[in-house]
Formats: structure tokens, sequence, C-alpha cells
């Protein structure tokens, strides 16, 4: 569980933009998080890793921990896809998709390390003993062991689960060609949005 | 099959394609990421394979860059139905994602893996 953890955009060390807060600092350059708003298909978590790999390609997080958290991103978002909608979709569900989004967060005493925080919000409705078995039982685990903690909650109109990644080193001369690219390129590309096409 | 998984794969490139570099000897090469869109072309794949003249199988996994836990079921159920008949199934070429997906999962001991698909030919043919 993530109690006591930073709980999404919140704790990310945001800037106010029209009463929402929308944006985050991240070494001294606004950053927006990378939100998603996606259909219900198999095809979506292939788009989501291939926007978040780019996101975190920007923020030059270490590979390896780059890729535990595609892994478990993945895993989230394909049990959304595959579980949240069993059955008849009603079009208004079927409408809503799904929400992906992901910011960077200072959680510790040490300026130095950075986690991001990722949170997947279907609104369909599954629970985690549903899917304890089987592939989806294994994404489960798969989840828990490569984050720092993971979270499912029903909301009341679906389910979110979030997930905050282990810590990460920054060291100062990755932060600064970090920023540097931010400040050029990076912020265009994260500032982007990505609309699906809804059928 | 192969031709079903590619009209299927929303844009993105499945490639799943079956050699025979001996008799008996079956080598399925993975070029995409397997997750909930290609995982069950690679299960339908592996299922038919084994139903044949296979006596090892070989997964070539140098050209995949991602293992979801749908392409680890996959894996799983060829894994089951090969030892129904003791025919040897192997990984080949795993990168580190992919690797990193079997560890998390307890399951990298479930499978031999060998640095490539030559070397692994020539296990199985030895």
């Amino acid at each position: 569980m993530c109690a006591g953890e930073p709980h999404g955009e919140r704790d990310c060390v945001g800037v106010a933009v029209g009463g929402h807060r929308s944006a985050l600092t991240w070494r001294g350059h606004i950053v927006r998080p990378l939100r998603l708003h996606l259909p219900v298909h198999p095809s979506t978590p292939g788009e989501v890793r291939r926007q978040l790999w780019r996101w975190l390609e920007v923020l030059r997080w270490p590979r390896e921990d780059a890729e535990d958290l595609l892994l478990a991103v993945d895993e989230a978002v394909s049990n959304a896809v595959e579980h949240a909608y069993n059955g008849p979709i009603p079009a208004r569900t079927h409408r809503d998709g799904l929400g992906v989004e992901l910011c960077v967060s200072d959680t510790t005493a040490t300026d130095d390390t950075h986690r991001v925080v990722v949170s997947v919000t279907d609104h369909g409705w599954w629970k985690p003993r549903a899917v304890s078995s089987g592939s989806r039982g294994r994404g489960l685990q798969m989840m828990r062991a490569l984050t720092h903690c993971l979270e499912v909650t029903a909301t009341g109109s679906g389910t979110r689960v979030k997930m905050i990644s282990r810590a990460v080193q920054v060291n100062r001369r990755r932060a600064a060609d970090a920023a540097k690219r931010l400040g050029e390129a990076g912020t265009l590309l994260l500032l982007a949005s990505w609309m699906p096409n809804y059928h | 099959m192969v031709a079903d998984a590619q009209l299927d794969s929303g844009g993105q490139q499945p490639e799943l394609t079956v050699t025979h570099p001996r008799a008996g000897l079956c080598v399925i090469e993975v070029r995409c990421e397997l997750d909930i869109l290609t995982g069950p072309s690679l299960t339908q794949l592996l299922s038919q394979e084994l139903s044949g003249e296979c006596r090892g199988l070989i997964v070539d996994m140098s050209g995949c860059n991602f293992l979801g836990s749908s392409g680890i079921s996959a894996l799983l159920e060829s894994k089951r139905q090969a030892d129904t008949t003791s025919v040897p199934i192997v990984l080949a070429g795993m990168n580190r994602i992919a690797s990193r997906a079997l560890q998390v999962t307890g399951l990298e001991s479930m499978f031999p893996i060998y640095p490539s698909a030559a070397a692994a030919v020539s296990a199985l043919s030895g």
C-alpha cells in the first residue's frame, strides 16, 4: 500500500494554472505531467508504453528503472483493458476510456532523489481478488515487484491503480542536461496532448 | 495465423515466423512486442507447432523488445502443452527487459535460456 506516500499531483511540485494544478517544476523548468486518455482497446497498452518511454527519455530516467516502470505500467493498463469492462460495455463507459497520468515527484529528504507517481484510472470495476490467478494475477505480482508501492482502489465510478516508482538518484550533471533538453524540445513534447479518435 | 496477427496489429507489426532448421526442430522467431495485442497470436502459433511434428521448440526472443504477462502466459501455456509430450521448449536471445519480466514473476528457471537461437539449435541437435 502507498499509505503516507505522495498521492499524485498534489505532491508534485506544481504550478496552478486556471485553478488546476496542471504542471510541475522539475529542476527549475516547468514540465507537465504525462496525461493520456485512451480507448479501451488491446493496442492501448502499446501506445502507453511508447508515450511513457518518450516521457522518461526526456527526463533521462535511468534505463533499467525506466524499463521496470514500463513493465509495471503496461500491466496496469492491460489489466484495465482486459478486465475493467468485462461483459457488454455501456456506450458511456466505452467513451470514458482509460485515464493514465504520470508525474515526477520530489519525495524524499535528499534533493537528488525523485520518483514517478503513476495513476491508471478506469471507469469499469474489477477487484484484485478477481484477477488473483493466471495472467492478470501475474500482472499484479509484477507491478508489486517492480515498484516502490502499489495501491488498487475502487472509486465511485471505477478503479484506480496507483504506483510509485523506486527512488532514482538524479545526479547533478544528468539533471542539468535534462533541464536543458526540457527547456528546448522536451517541454513541447510533454505539452503535446494525445487524444484518441473514438468510434 | 501470422497474417491474422498482422491484420490485428493496429499499426504495430507483430512478426512471428517459423523455421525448421532440422527435421523435428522448430524455431519461432518473435520480432514484436509481446503484450495483450500479440500474446494470443503467439499462443496460437506455439500450440499449432506443438501439435505437429515438433520434437524440440526454440523461441528466439532476440527481436522481442517487450514481454508482458500476456506473453509470459503464452510461453507458459506452450510449456504445459510441451511437457505432456516431453518436447523441450527453450528460449534464446533474451534481452534485459524480457529477462526482467521472467525474473520478477519467478519463472526464470522454467525455461532453459540460450544466448542465441544458433546456440539453442546446437544444444537441441546434440
